[in-house]
């Protein structure tokens, strides 16, 4: 097992952006991880279903610990075992868009975006600028129109969008995004594709859970997991001129 | 073609079970119907209007509607702490809490007398005059009928997706906000049905009552307790009370009929 992640060599995370290098058990399951992203820049991680790849969101994202090894975002050790650093899952600097979207069922979609808003973890914004925040969100999903609706009301794909516009409004420096397009259609696959692209320029790290040949080979960086142990780390052109194990060459070679 | 004759493809059900079956149901309906029978239709309104009955039932009103909220106040939080702890004695406190569901409501009555008492454990060291007061029969009534809440709120809360919890961190949400702004909503429905069946259990409350509060009128009598000692002196007084009170249990069945067999 190498010991570094074989882009962060060439592209060293700098103090804003994230690594991660840490074991974890869960339910039995074993994951390895190894990852570095600099500040701006988005991860894909890609895998076959199973392989651990949600679990990682999860341990990013506070929701389980790691057993060894540290977690690191910009200047803060959010998870280190051996030194008991941990920061909670309430203050790490992240947004998350998990696979079913999640949205809260009791709460209209406006209220769904405004929720972290509410929270100040954004620090502490006027009722105005929340206001402000959640529909500029809500517009980059084109899902401006639908604010006084509930989840219940809305598709597979429309419950996403505003999932993700949820974590945008709340512009953390880390993004997570598990199959945040799996039931979106083309044309509004362009458009978050272009809201993610926008938050890059200030620096947003996004580390994106995707089954989507597009999806990863535009990334800057890709991770393939198998079975909880990274099979391959690289820039996309490396990938697929390498195409390190047979699953990785199939979804990157079809 | 009959409305009972089977539905194609449905599976018989055996002669000797449909007998047992309408058996069980004959004993339950011949009570309701001498009820029926018997209760004096013609001067319902009078005997339901009269002055005793009306204190009647504005203790109950009191008595158990106090006892509902109490139970809701105290017993949502026995519920999430039953549904999400973790700790040694927990199962000793699920038994704590729902042995009032199995145990004689009278032993429950002789048990608070030594609690609550004016020599039992509290009345000594504080002094408190609980029995045959108000205050003592909404206890009663509540010790009786918050295992229902807490039952069917903690089962509520083991349902619910431990994941929305999780989101509502990651928003940002610490752990008092979560549980007012995400958890308690989710689960509002069960709240309210376990708020219903603790007022109707607290409303028919009787054997721990009049152990413990005794049978004031105005006072402890709620309407039960009235039932009780009308029957002896005044019969077609009882009988006006006991359809009141069916009429009652009717209103929250239909009130609870989708939280009680989920429709198909």
């Amino acid at each position: 097992m190498n010991d570094r992640p074989t882009a962060s060599e060439s592209t060293t995370p700098g103090r804003s952006g994230l690594r991660a290098k840490f074991t974890l058990k869960s339910n039995g399951f074993k994951l390895a991880i190894n990852l570095a992203v600099p500040a701006g820049q988005t991860l894909a991680v890609i895998g076959p279903n199973g392989s651990g790849k949600s679990t990682l969101l999860t341990a990013l994202a506070g929701h389980i610990a790691i057993r060894n090894g540290e977690i690191q975002m910009a200047e803060t050790m959010v998870d280190r075992p051996k030194s008991g650093d941990w920061i909670d899952p309430v203050d790490r600097p992240i947004a998350l868009v998990p696979q079913d979207g999640l949205l809260f069922p009791h709460l209209s979609v406006l209220d769904n975006v405004l929720f972290g808003l509410r929270q100040n973890k954004s620090g502490p914004l006027t009722k105005a600028e929340r206001l402000e925040r959640a529909f500029q969100s809500l517009q980059a999903v084109d899902m401006a129109d639908a604010t006084t609706k509930v989840p219940e009301e809305l598709s597979g794909g429309q419950a996403q969008r505003v999932a993700v516009a949820r974590a945008l409004a709340l512009q953390q420096p880390f993004l997570l995004l598990d199959e945040p397009l799996s039931r979106i259609d083309v044309g509004n696959r362009r458009n978050i594709r272009q809201a993610l692209a926008d938050q890059r320029p200030l620096g947003q790290v996004q580390v994106i859970v995707t089954h989507g040949r597009d999806h990863a080979i535009t990334a800057d960086l890709i991770m393939a997991i198998e079975d909880g142990q990274v099979t391959g780390f690289d820039t996309p052109t490396a990938m697929c001129a390498n195409l390190p194990t047979r699953w990785i060459a199939e979804l990157l070679n079809p | 073609m009959s409305k009972w004759s089977r539905r194609r493809g449905a599976q018989p059900i055996p002669l000797l079970i449909r007998i047992m079956a309408g058996l069980g149901l004959l004993l339950l309906l011949i009570p309701l119907a001498g009820l029926l029978l018997a209760a004096p239709w013609s001067n319902l309104a009078e005997l339901l209007t009269d002055e005793d009955t009306l204190e009647a039932v504005r203790v109950s009103l009191i008595v158990s509607v106090s006892a509902a909220i109490l139970s809701t106040l105290f017993g949502v939080p026995i519920a999430f702490v039953l549904a999400r702890a973790n700790f040694p004695g927990k199962s000793l406190l699920r038994t704590v809490v729902t042995v009032p569901l199995v145990l004689p409501p009278v032993v429950t009555g002789v048990a608070m007398l030594y609690g609550f008492g004016r020599r039992g454990l509290i009345g000594r060291t504080l002094g408190l005059e609980l029995p045959f007061t108000t205050v003592g029969a909404v206890l009663a009534a509540t010790i009786v009928a918050m295992p229902f809440l807490v039952l069917s709120v903690e089962g509520a809360l083991r349902n619910t997706d431990p994941r929305f919890e999780q989101m509502a961190a990651s928003l940002g949400a610490r752990p008092l906000a979560r549980w007012l702004t995400v958890t308690l909503p989710m689960i509002r429905p069960s709240i309210l049905a376990g708020m219903v069946l603790a007022w109707a259990r607290a409303l028919g409350e009787f054997g721990a009552t009049i152990t413990f509060a005794g049978n004031l009128p105005g006072v402890t009598q709620t309407l039960p307790l009235k039932i009780s000692l009308a029957f002896e002196q005044k019969p077609e007084q009882a009988l006006a009370l006991s359809l009141l009170m069916l009429a009652v249990a009717l209103a929250v069945l239909v009130a609870l009929r989708d939280r009680w067999v989920p429709r198909r």
